[in-house]
């Protein structure tokens, strides 16, 4: 056949597959599009991996957090033990940093924007979670979801610039209406529109093949087989591409949960902890339905403002004025505050294990990176930011379960490892003394 | 003397490159003899199918769409053989993950190609309509740009299916632009265009590459970029088939600043820079080190060898030995040097010319925190290292790796009392026959930076013992680091090894049998003759006969194996 | 080219090349190497000094009140009613809703029975008495010569008759003391750490010193830099950087002074520095005089007292309003009087109230360049004085 002939032969098909299209491509069109047998949709279409970033203020108490020992099987830190059903997904990362490069500190501030946006303060780039949810959360009906567990807007960490902001929902009942009020359609329904623009983006990709056999031609043997590689990661590519026209699997884990009775919303840690399980559990059910695949969870504000019941100082004051006891050698009163925003982390962990999905739960399918916006809340330093990651052990991307350690590093190694796991085109990322084209490997699944 | 010789040092066999054993005399003799014997011996080497460098890459689509074009985007990582990226590539291919990441910058790129700002700027024609296919408007636009892309007229057998398949994904999509748009980001992970592809074609004399794999390999040697309108224009109006036509293009090439480029690419590679992407030192020991500075350190060498290179066109053995340099305000911070915001030569760009005083321990590129800082541990120095980067990078000479099941705990101690210097746990550990022989080759050199710490700051002693850096090389033995520049200066493989690994950049493979000999005959001498200045060698490259010279790819002329630079140990 | 400092350093870069000459340096510090030298230094805090007594005398009473507590004493006093006041102090509490409250406690002032702002007019309100530091321990210098009651004796030199009065209002309030002997008071810290890396760093260099140990004969001189300092990456300040110091006369102090075993004292000196408007706008000492220890590394910590204005001192916090009173626990006006009220020295002729106070401040530096611009870069005076910057806290 010639080239005449070939254009021939693939104008008609293509003229077929745009007259399906122009009627809303109906799925038995698809499969005979993407597979000529007519066989029913291939099995092994991977459920989405989520991310989630989780962020709460005045860090953790140094030398109480960090385990003793690199790598797994870790002995679970002091401060910790409440996540020790976690281990084996918790990775967690300490002695990592925050540089400013002379950018002054906006205390409370800088720590958690070096690590989320890879800037030393100026620069205007977005957050982690905006880069992931740009190259993942295209399809799904919101982008990303931010809540905070306070009921404070302003109580966010994502920002797609420095003056776009992603403000977080504060009420429970609001955000259970948002995502399953009457704009809520069932995935799991019959209807299904492949993305046109990733059927023409593969209709053309083809086009480069054409001239496959002029080109092998010219090529000794050695360069040939190279060239070949390149072809079968071309047919790899358009696979990919097949599985994206196709129906998704049904979503089995999917359903609406019940609405939320509205409680009340405030400053006290145990309110915030209260809210913060109601919120859990419909960004559980949000994920499950793949309404959205990135999420954003406000514990509490940098400098934070949580105080316990019936008391007036908050942990931010408390962090800078308790004295350090003698006998245990930390400030007593700052601990307390800490032991209570991971227990609600472990609640937030433990909601996404009830969730059963396919044969893991939702927790193996979501990456969820928490952090803190400082190391020690007492001097507002920037070394050594606790940092963790959670879940995302079903996912085959990402390796779970270590303690690594930074040494003084920018934090930014765990945001450009979770891109590269999550199968962002990125190979460094941050600016100034934040840049790092270093993944921390050990992870990479 | 042999291509390939083994020196016995030790028990261990050295092996050592053929262009770095070439002798001083017998060079001499024949001197400015660009002699046509030698050319009619040397039949070339293949072809290559380089995948373009992550750098290349980005000057590509810079010089194409514009430098406020962003790329985003990972590569695949470049690979590294007989001490050269450049190399490397002509053994890279595309797995799919990397073509994943093509895809993705390709679709970013494109995406901005349309986007409001660049449109009409970046596209000549306008569709009749601009929801339905116009075939011509867009393979105008594809031709054009695959001409830059593909670095060759586009054949209509490459061009067809894309306008067909443009003009399908138009109507998919319901816009022209997108749908071009589509097409566009298609062309970009073309292997045309991913792979910087050579054709052999029938000359004269034998076979050579045709003329727009000319224009791609002059282009990419000197200025790692893919060639521009002038050189492609050139290519087709059969300019580069003449050796006249040639030398212009390549006089033109040479007396653009953005040879500049080129020259930092070739060096950026030779000095391994792409390693400072992975390391690290420990804070508590090293704070001043920071990624900012790595950078500085880098900028610093590369400023010193342009400024000795091309802008004092000096002789590159005295890039060994110049007290000229540059400074930045935290390099000063760790080379203890004040840096003056109004100092002479200043620029606003926070650099600034700085000679190294007469009796100062630094000198030469060897004893910059590039060099120091890349070729050591992250907590400690390491002899070793820096004596196995200089034989492998700046002499083109192998250094075996080390056996298995050492035992390093001596060398790791750096508090151990009875050892209180790097030397004293050197020799310590490196009594075992069969470490002795290369530890031989490499920790001599090596020592003789002990003055210089694991990011190059100044010391006199260790853990409050003096430091002897005294060492030798090759049988010339010197007291310090001065001594060192200076035996590097003199040592017959160092002008050999640019001349090369600087052929084996320019070709993207390593030489063959009957290039070397052309190597280190003809242009070794007229590198001789030229004063050891770098312009005028490649210019004897890019003009000589032999560059464009090929054979068969599957025929016997099989590159010689040369020097990798692989991890080592110790 | 510039004059250029030396930092100080034990290791010099050059002559050290024969392992003879550099094994003799090791052994001990060659004071004939220093001869005529001029050692640079970047201050890297400067902060007051307070004495964390372990014997717990500094504040037998305890901490001053938070703000709970003097915002319901406060607004009772102002004649606020009961109900109001429970609902003001309950809603501050919330902190979600404490935001509505400020009007309420920046006006809770009174002049002739309508609401005042008690931040901008202190006196609106009685005086409420803050708790002051009663202990008998105190950094500083014997300013006036007098050993008077009350005095403090200095932890470090036994020296009796301290005249420290900032730190005798400022020890007992809980963000503004330090905690322990090495602590740095919180609120102070805070400041520090928003300015650092961002306002022009403060530079010392000691000119004649021919001994770290013992030189006779010093010249201390005090400028102000363009630059900066910066963070190394183990978070401390970055040492050996060059400054370029700002030629303006009005930052220029320059006093002699002598070095014995080691530490730095110099005679009586009028100091002026440009501070930050974020902190103190300009420092103007009277009667300063510094005792400072050359540490081995070769970095600088001591002291620096004298008398300054103390206004200034009250308007760092006072311009602040709510923020440093609702949430730092410094009860505004009360340190508006604890202030006027401990002042001790230049009394108005008019009102014969103290003008001044006497203070004592902890002073840190690490070696670092300093060049001074040539002639033709004098323009640089021309230079705004402060850059204004944004910044949170």
């Amino acid at each position: 056949m010639n080239v005449a002939q070939r254009l021939a032969t693939r104008r008609n098909f293509m003229r077929g597959m745009l007259a399906g299209a122009a009627i809303n491509v109906a799925l038995p069109f698809l499969d005979c599009f993407l597979n000529a047998n007519g066989t029913a949709l291939a099995d092994g279409a991977p459920l989405p991996t989520r991310f989630g970033t989780w962020f709460w203020g005045c860090g953790l108490t140094p030398g109480r957090w960090e385990p003793k020992t690199l790598g797994a099987n870790y002995a679970m830190p002091d401060e910790l033990p409440m996540l020790a059903p976690y281990r084996d997904q918790l990775s967690i990362f300490s002695g990592f940093k925050t540089f400013l490069d002379g950018n002054g500190l906006v205390p409370h501030v800088s720590g958690q924007r070096g690590i989320m946006t890879g800037t030393t303060g100026k620069e205007n780039d977005p957050s982690l979670d905006v880069l992931i949810a740009d190259a993942t959360g295209a399809n799904t009906r919101f982008r990303s979801l931010e809540v905070s567990a306070m009921g404070n807007p302003n109580n966010t960490i994502s920002r797609r610039s420095n003056s776009v902001i992603n403000a977080s929902e504060g009420s429970p009942a609001a955000l259970y209406a948002r995502l399953f009020g009457p704009e809520f359609k069932d995935p799991n329904a019959a209807d299904f529109k492949p993305d046109l623009r990733v059927m023409a983006e593969k209709s053309v990709l083809s086009a480069i093949k054409e001239p496959r056999d002029t080109l092998a031609g010219q090529l000794g043997a050695a360069d040939k087989s190279r060239l070949d590689e390149y072809f079968t990661s071309l047919r790899q590519i358009e696979q990919q591409m097949d599985l994206q026209l196709q129906k998704p699997q049904p979503l089995e884990a999917c359903s609406v949960g019940t609405k939320p009775v509205e409680i009340p919303t405030g400053t006290e840690v145990a309110m915030a902890a209260a809210n913060h399980k109601l919120f859990a559990q419909i960004l559980a059910h949000a994920i499950a339905c793949d309404q959205t695949r990135v999420m954003n969870v406000s514990f509490s504000d940098g400098a934070s403002s949580l105080r316990r019941g019936g008391e007036p100082t908050t942990q931010h004051i408390h962090t800078h004025e308790d004295p350090i006891d003698d006998k245990l050698g930390y400030q007593p009163g700052a601990a307390w505050f800490e032991n209570q925003i991971m227990l609600s982390f472990a609640a937030l962990l433990e909601t996404l294990k009830n969730v059963r999905e396919g044969d893991g739960t939702l927790l193996d399918r979501t990456v969820v990176m928490a952090l803190s916006e400082c190391g020690y809340a007492k001097q507002h330093t920037l070394e050594s930011i606790p940092i963790f990651l959670a879940g995302g052990k079903g996912s085959g991307k990402i390796k779970t379960g270590l303690h690594v350690k930074g040494d003084g590093e920018p934090g930014t190694r765990v945001g450009l490892t979770v891109q590269q796991c999550l199968g962002l085109s990125v190979n460094s990322w941050g600016v100034g003394s934040m840049r790092t084209a270093r993944p921390l490997t050990e992870l990479i699944a | 003397m042999a291509s390939k010789s083994k020196i016995l040092w030790g028990g261990i066999a050295l092996v050592v490159v053929a262009a770095a054993v070439v002798a001083g005399p017998r060079l001499m003799d024949r001197q400015g003899g660009n002699k046509s014997d030698g050319i009619a011996a040397t039949a070339g080497g293949p072809p290559v199918l380089r995948r373009l460098t992550q750098a290349q890459y980005k000057h590509a689509i810079a010089d194409i769409f514009g430098n406020d074009i962003k790329i985003g985007g990972r590569f695949d990582p470049d690979i590294r053989e007989s001490g050269l990226i450049e190399v490397g590539a002509g053994k890279a291919s595309v797995p799919e993950s990397g073509l994943e990441q093509y895809g993705k910058m390709a679709r970013t790129v494109a995406a901005q190609v349309f986007d409001k700002q660049h449109r009409d700027s970046l596209i000549d024609c306008k569709p009749a309509s601009v929801t339905a296919p116009d075939d011509k408007c867009a393979a105008q636009f594809l031709s054009q740009v695959g001409r830059l892309l593909y670095r060759r007229l586009p054949t209509q057998d490459e061009l067809g299916p894309l306008i067909l398949a443009s003009a399908e994904a138009t109507k998919i999509v319901g816009n022209f632009y997108a749908g071009l748009e589509i097409a566009l980001s298609s062309m970009l992970q073309a292997p045309q265009f991913l792979f910087d592809w050579e054709v052999p074609q029938k000359g004269p004399s034998g076979k050579t590459l045709d003329a727009y794999s000319k224009a791609a390999r002059l282009s990419f040697f000197l200025w790692d970029t893919a060639p521009d309108d002038e050189l492609l224009t050139a290519a087709q109006h059969g300019d580069l088939d003449t050796p006249k036509g040639i030398a212009g293009q390549v006089d033109r090439l040479l007396a653009s600043p953005r040879l500049e480029t080129g020259v930092r690419a070739y060096f950026a590679d030779m000095l391994g820079f792409d390693g400072f992407d992975n390391l690290a030192k420990d804070p508590a020991i090293y704070p001043k080190y920071s990624f900012g500075l790595a950078i500085d350190a880098q900028e610093q060498t590369l400023r010193t060898i342009t400024d000795h290179l091309l802008t004092r066109n000096g002789d590159y053995r005295d890039l060994f030995t110049t007290r000229n340099s540059f400074l930045s305000r935290p390099l000063g911070a760790v080379y203890g040097i004040p840096v003056p915001k109004d100092a002479p030569g200043a620029t606003p760009d926070g650099w600034q010319p700085y000679v190294f005083p007469a009796g100062d321990p630094r000198s030469g590129i060897l004893m910059q925190i590039s060099f120091l800082a890349l070729h050591s541990h992250p907590g400690r120095t390491s002899p070793t290292l820096r004596g196995k980067a200089l034989r492998e990078t700046i002499l083109c000479q192998k250094v075996p790796d080390p056996p298995g099941n050492v035992n390093f705990n001596l060398v790791q101690d750096t508090k151990n009392p009875l050892y209180k210097t790097v030397r004293q746990r050197l020799s310590a550990h490196a009594t075992a026959p069969t470490c002795v022989g290369c530890h031989k080759m490499m920790d001599p050199i090596g020592l003789a930076l002990e003055n210089f710490d694991s990011i190059g700051t100044y010391r006199a002693g260790e853990n409050e013992a003096a430091i002897d850096a005294s060492g030798e090389i090759d049988g010339v033995k010197f007291n310090d680091a001065d001594g060192l520049g200076k035996a590097v200066h003199d040592h017959p493989a160092t002008s050999a090894c640019l001349v090369n690994r600087l052929y084996a950049y320019s070709v993207g493979r390593t030489p063959t049998k009957s290039e070397t000999e052309w190597l280190r005959s003809d242009l070794m001498s007229g590198f001789v003759a030229d004063g050891y200045r770098l312009q005028p060698l490649m210019r004897r490259i890019a003009t000589s006969d032999v560059f464009f010279r090929v054979v068969s790819p599957d025929s016997e002329a099989k590159p010689v194996r040369s020097a990798s630079a692989q991890g080592v140990g110790q | 080219m510039a004059d250029i400092v030396m930092p100080d350093r034990r290791w010099r870069r050059s002559g050290m090349r024969s392992p003879l000459a550099a094994l003799a340096l090791l052994a001990a510090f060659a004071p004939s190497a220093m001869a005529g030298q001029t050692k640079g230094f970047v201050v890297s805090w400067f902060n007051q000094a307070e004495y964390a007594d372990p014997q717990n005398r500094d504040c037998p009473h305890g901490v001053n009140d938070g703000p709970e507590i003097y915002y319901r004493r406060e607004l009772t006093q102002s004649g606020l009613p009961k109900a109001e006041v429970d609902k003001y102090i309950n809603e501050f509490l919330d902190l979600s809703q404490a935001q509505k409250t400020i009007p309420v406690a920046q006006m809770r002032g009174r002049i002739n029975g309508k609401p005042a702002d008690v931040y901008a007019i202190p006196t609106s309100m009685p005086d409420p008495h803050l708790k002051l530091v009663e202990g008998p321990m105190g950094y500083g210098f014997d300013l006036d010569g007098k050993n008077k009651k009350g005095d403090f004796t200095d932890p470090d030199t036994g020296e009796k008759g301290v005249d420290n009065q900032l730190y005798r209002v400022i020890g007992c309030i809980n963000e503004l003391k330090t905690h322990t002997l090495t602590d740095r008071p919180p609120l102070q810290l805070n400041y520090w750490n928003v300015l650092y890396e961002q306002m022009p760093a403060w530079l010392v260099e000691i000119d004649g010193m021919t001994d770290p140990q013992n030189s006779p004969d010093v010249t201390v001189t005090i400028t102000r830099a363009f630059e900066a300092p910066t963070k190394d990456s183990g978070g401390n300040v970055e040492t050996n950087l060059t400054f370029t110091s700002d030629p303006n006369p009005r930052w220029h102090n320059v006093v002699h002074g002598k070095v014995k075993d080691g530490v730095l004292t110099t005679d009586d000196f009028d100091m002026n520095m440009l501070g930050d408007p974020f902190w103190i706008q300009e420092f103007h000492f009277k009667q300063a005089r510094m005792r400072i220890r050359i540490a081995p590394d070769g970095s600088l910590k001591g002291y620096v007292g004298g008398y300054h204005a103390w206004f200034p001192f009250y308007w760092q916090y006072g311009s602040e309003g709510w923020g440093v009173d609702a949430t730092n626990n410094v009860d505004l006006p009360g340190f508006y009087y604890a202030l006027k009220n401990a002042a001790d020295a230049d009394p108005d002729p008019k009102t014969g109230e103290n003008r001044m106070i006497s203070s004592t401040w902890l002073m840190e530096a690490v070696p670092a360049f300093i060049t001074h611009p040539t002639e033709s870069d004098k323009r640089a005076e021309l230079t705004p004085a402060t850059e204004s910057m944004a910044r949170g806290k």
